[in-house]
């Protein structure tokens, strides 16, 4: 159904309409298409096209309201309209009770049935009504998921752009918040957002990031995600240049300082964009707790990515190359349970790592109840048994243990993944080298960061020490009263 | 081609370190301590005491109790003894965590340094491992048990190190004070004596301090001497003053809670001369037959511990003046503030010792008389 390039206009005969529309959509059982005649002697005739699954509330029938509203003509009277009077009403936009939009071609027909749209065709008239009838069912607003906080809103987005646009909006009750609308143009034709906060975004960010949301048009896209992978610069890093939140609170947040925002309908996904290194560190509850509790929460972050890239290849590194470097009494007990196990500490640490994936995985994937059974039977069952068949060391399922809880509190699930996917590679290298290899590993993923980029802003910016931001709202949080100070919008 | 050369060297980099200096825990066995002997015909005898791990996994069976190897090696030099100890065992030996080296007080008297070069060469041993002398074969002091350590050496490292923070009574020597204190310019230096203890289950306990001279044995210290030896070498950190009761054979004792010693050297006509002056914080710790009821009793008690400590002091650096033996290190202050008239005996060989004039002049004060009552507590 390419009849978007097509631009075939409609035809004065209501006849061939009829004809073109159930051919359009021929085999689509939820488009209704339903005849009408009315006025003096029933000669006017009229056609009503909607998609059954978009239009669930609208019980009233439009055409017979539409005629109704009409101000000249008494509802009584409403049996004697000609279509010339109908023509004349509409054409000089006079007012009915709900917005209605004329319409030329069938490329404008199409996208408005498929978005819910009313369409009546009239016969011996070029042109189409479409009234916006669209109703689909959506889920309340809840407090979502993955992003839960003890104080702050509970408000989450839905699968509702409009509604989304809305939780957005009612934060940000300004001209300068700018959304505008694209949408793709192909099979899913499926509308997009973008929003930014005039005066507060970079000129030359959202240059840029415009100039690539307008490369995405004819690509399907059904997430925001989707948005996010098109237009990012490098696909190859583990780290994501973009966030992703539910939360209208911190979209609204990141809108203030100066990010460019991203909603696809159909999901409640917000894309926050650019990304850089120290945001994935921050919280919304950063922002409604203390500030030095939030300061100190953020500082047992950074370790835990650290150590949740680190830590198994500096424990392999440690007894593989610089025993003497640990201490003797931990030595001791290191020895006691190493003693038996047949596997190198890198075979032994990878096992580990593989079991504890298979376990997250399996888990998000069996539905609640089980999920937890799953946890319960791998935490104990199999750590406890393969300590005691001699596969791992107990050190080493505290060492993989913390390195799995490490990665979980980073506050964002996607940046995780970076520490999960770096950790492989840095744990051959400690095992080839040692310290030595475990610096190589460090000094190269720090020249990749210095190196990324996103939407031409270094990806490491928001680290550098030269406005300052680093110690006022990177590391750590400083209160509002220092805070805010400083932040001109 | 400069690129070219940018990217070789950066490549080679990568061959520093590599799996060849790769080792598992498992494929080392972890040295724990040493003894020195000697063999009758002048042979070293080692007594390595490996770790031996227990593991504690069901299925690779118990490890047993005993949580060390003894492996006994004889050797020529040092070196040479510790290469025998690879057809003992099976495993490569790590010298990165030994605890402590014990030596029979007969290697003692021949020459520490000489033994002991090994463990300042190498770069495994480290330089914090404790040191001590044994009263008859050394190798018998790591065939006991540990009491609540893992293992001996532990617990002879931690005994002399605690020993000497809170009685007073050992110094706690390592590889690196001792070769500090042979290098010095009166070349003494201190170590722990053990001694085991038949009537009490063979037992290890400290039972003084050994002192040498140019790396030999020279003196044993008893441990009440140690007390105030380490009062005037400025080493003394807490322990306990006892202080005889007159007409009786009672003794109360005083906790010493702070020490700073002062000391200085002033060379006159007459010969050199050193003073020394402790000054101690003091605590009541038992108190038998004086009794406090004022200021002018307390003022009595200090004088009478002032005198008392001055005494121990004086009796002590007497013998020794008599042997002509520098325990007190005064050649290394005489080298300090003199260093003119350091080399003048140096150059004439001169008995400084013997002859130097010793001033002490003890200050303490009480400050503490724990439970608020000026009498002892029986009853008379």
């Amino acid at each position: 159904m390419s009849s978007a390039k097509e631009e075939i206009a409609i035809n004065k005969n209501l006849q061939d309409n009829d004809e073109y529309i159930r051919n359009l959509y021929k085999d689509c059982d939820d488009i209704k298409i339903q005849y009408f005649q009315f006025g003096k002697n029933y000669n006017n005739e009229a056609i009503v096209v909607h998609c059954d699954s978009l239009v669930q509330e609208e019980k009233s029938n439009l055409l017979h309201q539409i005629i109704k509203d009409m101000p000249d003509f008494e509802a009584a009277l409403s049996l004697s309209i000609s279509i010339d009077e109908i023509k004349t009403f509409f054409e000089n936009k006079g007012v009915s009770s709900r917005p209605v939009q004329l319409l030329k071609n069938y490329s404008e027909v199409n996208g408005k049935i498929v978005n819910g749209h009313m369409v009546i065709f009239l016969n011996k008239w070029d042109l189409a009504i479409s009234i916006d009838t669209s109703s689909v069912e959506k889920r309340s607003v809840a407090e979502p998921q993955n992003e839960v906080v003890v104080v702050g809103p509970r408000e989450g987005t839905i699968e509702n752009l409009q509604k989304n646009l809305g939780l957005i909006r009612s934060r940000l009750k300004t001209p300068d918040l700018k959304f505008c609308f694209r949408q793709t143009e192909n099979k899913s034709n499926l509308k997009f957002v973008y929003g930014y906060l005039s005066g507060a975004v970079k000129p030359e960010v959202l240059e840029e990031f415009v100039s690539r949301i307008d490369r995405i048009k004819d690509e399907e896209i059904l997430e925001t995600a989707y948005i996010a992978e098109l237009i990012e610069e490098s696909t190859i890093t583990p780290f994501p240049q973009y966030r992703f939140t539910e939360r209208p609170d911190v979209a609204a947040a990141s809108l203030l300082e100066g990010k460019i925002i991203v909603l696809v309908e159909g999901t409640g996904t917000i894309v926050i964009c650019p990304g850089l290194f120290n945001e994935f560190f921050q919280s919304a509850s950063d922002y409604y707790q203390r500030s030095s509790f939030s300061s100190i929460i953020r500082l047992v972050r950074y370790i835990g990515f650290f150590l949740s890239i680190a830590l198994p290849s500096i424990y392999i590194a440690l007894t593989t190359f610089h025993s003497e470097l640990i201490p003797t009494v931990l030595l001791i007990a290191l020895l006691d349970t190493r003693e038996g196990i047949p596997f190198p500490a890198l075979i032994e640490a990878l096992i580990m790592i593989f079991f504890f994936e298979l376990l997250q995985e399996a888990g998000i994937r069996l539905p609640k109840p089980i999920g937890s059974t799953v946890s319960i039977v791998g935490a104990l069952i199999i750590g406890e048994a393969s300590i005691n068949a001699g596969i791992a060391s107990p050190i080493m399922v505290v060492i993989i243990g913390l390195t799995g809880i490490a990665s979980f509190s980073i506050p964002y699930y996607d940046f995780g993944f970076a520490a999960r996917l770096l950790r492989i590679p840095l744990m051959i290298l400690a095992s080839i080298m040692g310290g030595f290899g475990l610096l190589i590993g460090a000094l190269l993923i720090l020249l990749h960061l210095s190196k990324l980029t996103v939407l031409k802003e270094p990806y490491l910016g928001s680290l550098t020490l030269k406005n300052g931001s680093l110690l006022k709202d990177g590391l750590i949080r400083l209160s509002y009263k220092k805070l805010l100070r400083h932040k001109k919008l | 081609m400069k690129q070219l050369t940018k990217y070789i060297l950066s490549f080679s980099l990568l061959f520093l370190s590599g799996c060849w200096d790769q080792n598992e825990l498992t494929e080392f066995v972890f040295v724990q301590s040493l003894a020195v002997d000697q063999t009758k015909d002048g042979n070293i005898k080692l007594t390595t005491q490996f770790y031996k791990p227990s593991p504690k996994i069901a299925s690779s069976g118990g490890g047993g109790d005993v949580s060390f190897v003894n492996i006994e090696t004889e050797g020529k030099t040092m070196f040479d003894a510790i290469r025998d100890i690879t057809i003992h065992i099976g495993r490569k030996a790590h010298w990165g965590h030994v605890r402590f080296i014990v030596m029979s007080d007969k290697v003692a008297k021949k020459n520490i340094a000489q033994m002991l070069e090994f463990f300042y060469r190498d770069h495994e041993p480290r330089l914090l491992t404790g040191f001590a002398i044994t009263k008859g074969k050394a190798s018998d002091y790591l065939q006991t048990k540990p009491h609540i350590e893992n293992t001996i050496s532990e617990q002879l490292n931690e005994a002399t190190k605690s020993g000497g923070k809170f009685s007073g009574k050992a110094y706690p020597t390592n590889l690196y004070t001792l070769g500090k204190q042979i290098h010095s310019e009166t070349q003494t230096a201190y170590a722990p004596l053990l001694s085991k203890d038949s009537s009490k289950n063979n037992m290890i306990i400290i039972d003084g301090l050994a002192i040498f001279h140019k790396a030999k044995l020279k003196q044993i210290l008893s441990n009440k001497d140690t007390k105030y030896l380490m009062l005037v070498m400025k080493e003394f950190q807490s322990g306990i003053i006892e202080l005889p009761c007159p007409k009786s054979d009672l003794k109360e004792s005083y906790e010493v809670l702070d020490v700073q010693t002062k000391t200085s050297v002033s060379t006159k006509r007459d010969g050199i001369h050193y003073k020394i002056e402790p000054k101690l914080q003091m605590a009541i710790g038992e108190m038998q037959c004086t009794t406090i009821e004022d200021r002018s009793h307390m003022e009595e008690l200090n004088k009478k511990l002032e005198k008392q400590i001055d005494r121990q002091i004086h009796d002590l650096l007497k013998k020794s003046q008599k042997k002509n033996t520098d325990i007190i290190g005064l050649g290394n202050a005489i080298y300090h503030y003199e260093p003119e008239e350091w080399d003048k005996i140096k150059k004439e060989k001169k008995p400084y010792y013997k002859t130097a004039t010793i001033h002490v002049k003890t200050k303490v004060n009480v400050v503490n008389t724990g439970t608020d009552i000026g009498i002892p507590f029986s009853p008379k």
